[in-house]
């Protein structure tokens, strides 16, 4: 993702700009494809994993967009994703407010307390920035502690959206969600994120507003967090403190790396496979050897191949073009 | 940890004496993370997995070693040290040991975030949720003017957090790698002039984390350790080190000193509410004067 592939030529209409050749378009048809069959079969276990999986790809994104583009680090991207969660479920045990609307009024609240949290925190290295934002995320997490207790807010109104309804929406909200980072990817402002991750100073001699773009993407982030948070929310139905807590704000982090940063579809396949492993590997296993496993896959990933998987399809892509061919 | 014999002592006074003596012990944990710091130039965000690695540590070589405390918590501080070069050989490339690259310095960041999950869930499978009854190494209490009494314990971890600041601020004098630390913190040109960087790294990051299990190692018998602390010492270093400044080891001893006040007026006025205004504080801090109290990133001479 080095290059400016896709930029070379931008089109001026979004639809132009998907390239359907493209691994990443390619990734995200490809798991559309499943996620609508498992749509069509009634396995409520499948379709939870494939819920998470929604959530979990929205989330990692939110934080690799934060990084990749414009050099920012979070480590509490729990931050606006407890927040979503939190909010969406609150708004309705509170006010009796379907949980759609609920939804909506989460994500826009989290998008804004997050957003304007990670506004003070944009002239700090990335390093303390990081620590800033940690630092938020653990006061919204002893807040809600004290506030609903260990057990949480949980919405025991019957859910007049029904798990079928609830995972389509997931569906078309992961779609709508990945087909937009992916047009921000390949869009020019690219070259701006890019330019201010690079160097503050020529970017702001250059005439960008480096404080208000970096603000910007914070938004955007934030936003797209806030989105997967409400969602997993909805889909839950209950919110407590441990959205909040500093592994949770590692999930999107591991998923980014071991799916490969900086690219849509390393953000799907990461996801993908974390979802699958700490859904799947408890029936055997306990939640701490699931972790535990988490943990190494990250750090092998991170010593081993910096680049995630997607490196590995690259390198495959590439190879094949290389062949010679028969003449 | 404090016992009060009449009512007629202030908040205040209780406050500061018991948010003093806290302040020192979990100073100790910051000190490590800045010494790291001030040499690296990296963040260790696994160093609350090491706080509680030292509970732990102490845990075992009392259980299953059956050492008496004293040795098992000097026990814990050695296991720490050298576990501490084993993990940075191990998992951190060698060129980022040390770097002023914020590319480097987040996946350092990132690869120490990973291993404190693998550390803290590795102690759930070895040892399970429960907190761990750790001995306290004297019991009983002594009294101190104004009918407040101190338990033996959180005396001897206060004498023993001195000593240890003590002997750190000695080391880093007197000694031929003390004095290259203090050089190197102060100019990384020092390596064109033949100073060992990876030795000064590997002396600092192990004795950080040694500092930080030592910490978890005093405190365990005061507070309950289980597998899933680590993460809010973690956050309470970044708060003692951010008011310090980063990278300065009397900077942290300060800190220390005024989280634990901080922290325990709070908790004597509003209980509920201590860590999290002592957050918002150490948040307001950090982004109005991101350099800490002191006002220098890294340990002057």
């Amino acid at each position: 993702m080095k290059s400016l592939r896709g930029l070379e030529s931008p089109q001026n209409s979004l639809i132009g700009r998907i390239n359907l050749r493209d691994t990443n378009i390619i990734i995200l048809l490809a798991t559309l494809l499943p996620g609508a069959i498992i749509f069509f079969v009634n396995m409520p276990y499948l379709r939870f994993i494939m819920m998470n999986f929604f959530a979990y790809a929205i989330y990692t994104s939110s934080w690799d967009l934060l990084y990749s583009y414009s050099g920012q680090l979070s480590l509490g991207q729990a931050l606006p994703f407890g927040l979503g969660a939190f909010f969406t479920i609150i708004v309705t045990h509170s006010f009796g407010v379907p949980l759609v609307l609920s939804a909506i009024v989460g994500t826009l609240a989290a998008t804004v307390v997050s957003g304007s949290v990670g506004t003070t925190t944009i002239r700090l290295k990335p390093g303390y920035q990081g620590i800033a934002i940690l630092l938020f995320s653990q006061v919204l997490y002893w807040i809600s502690l004290i506030a609903y207790g260990e057990e949480g807010v949980s919405v025991f109104i019957a859910n007049p959206l029904g798990p079928t309804i609830i995972y389509l929406g997931g569906l078309v909200i992961f779609a709508f969600a990945m087909l937009g980072v992916y047009l921000l990817y390949n869009s020019k402002y690219r070259l701006k994120l890019l330019a201010i991750k690079g160097d503050n100073l020529a970017a702001d001699v250059c005439g960008i507003n480096v404080p208000f773009q970096k603000a910007v993407v914070f938004y955007i982030s934030s936003f797209l967090a806030a989105i997967a948070g409400a969602y997993y929310g909805i889909f839950t139905s209950h919110a407590d403190f441990s959205v909040f807590a500093v592994p949770n704000s590692f999930l999107p982090i591991g998923m980014a790396i071991v799916g490969g940063i900086a690219l849509v579809g390393g953000s799907i396949i990461g996801s993908a496979i974390i979802s699958v492993l700490i859904n799947v590997l408890p029936i055997w296993y306990s939640i701490a050897v699931t972790y535990f496993a988490y943990g190494i896959v990250v750090i092998l990933i991170l010593k081993l191949r910096p680049a995630g998987i997607m490196g590995f399809i690259h390198r495959g892509a590439k190879n094949e073009s290389s062949k010679p061919t028969e003449s | 940890m404090w016992t009060v014999s009449a009512s007629a002592f202030t908040g205040i006074y209780l406050s500061l004496v018991s948010g003093i003596s806290y302040g020192l012990i979990i100073s100790l944990l910051a000190g490590g993370l800045s010494l790291i710091y001030g040499v690296m130039n990296n963040v260790n965000t696994a160093h609350g997995a090491f706080y509680m690695l030292g509970g732990f540590l102490t845990f075992f070589a009392l259980s299953a070693l059956h050492l008496p405390i004293v040795v098992s918590i000097v026990f814990a501080f050695v296991a720490a040290f050298a576990l501490g070069l084993v993990f940075l050989y191990g998992l951190i490339p060698k060129k980022m040991w040390v770097s002023s690259d914020p590319d480097s310095q987040n996946i350092v960041m990132i690869l120490f975030l990973a291993l404190a999950q693998v550390l803290q869930q590795g102690a759930f499978i070895v040892y399970g949720g429960g907190s761990l009854a750790i001995p306290a190494i004297l019991f009983g209490y002594a009294s101190l003017p104004g009918g407040l009494f101190i338990s033996y314990q959180t005396a001897i971890s206060v004498a023993i957090s001195i000593l240890c600041y003590i002997s750190l601020f000695l080391f880093l004098r007197n000694t031929k790698i003390g004095k290259a630390i203090r050089a190197f913190s102060q100019d990384r040109e020092l390596e064109a002039m033949g100073v060992r960087v990876s030795t000064i790294a590997l002396m600092s990051f192990g004795l950080g984390v040694a500092l930080a299990s030592l910490s978890g190692a005093l405190l365990s018998s005061v507070y309950a350790i289980n597998a899933g602390t680590g993460w809010t010492e973690l956050v309470i270093a970044f708060v003692i080190v951010t008011f310090g400044g980063i990278g300065s080891i009397s900077g942290s001893f300060l800190g220390g000193l005024i989280y634990g006040i901080i922290y325990s007026i709070t908790q004597y006025y509003l209980p509920a509410y201590s860590f999290v205004i002592a957050l918002v504080l150490i948040y307001i801090v950090l982004v109005t004067k991101p350099t800490g109290i002191l006002g220098e990133i890294i340990e002057r001479a």
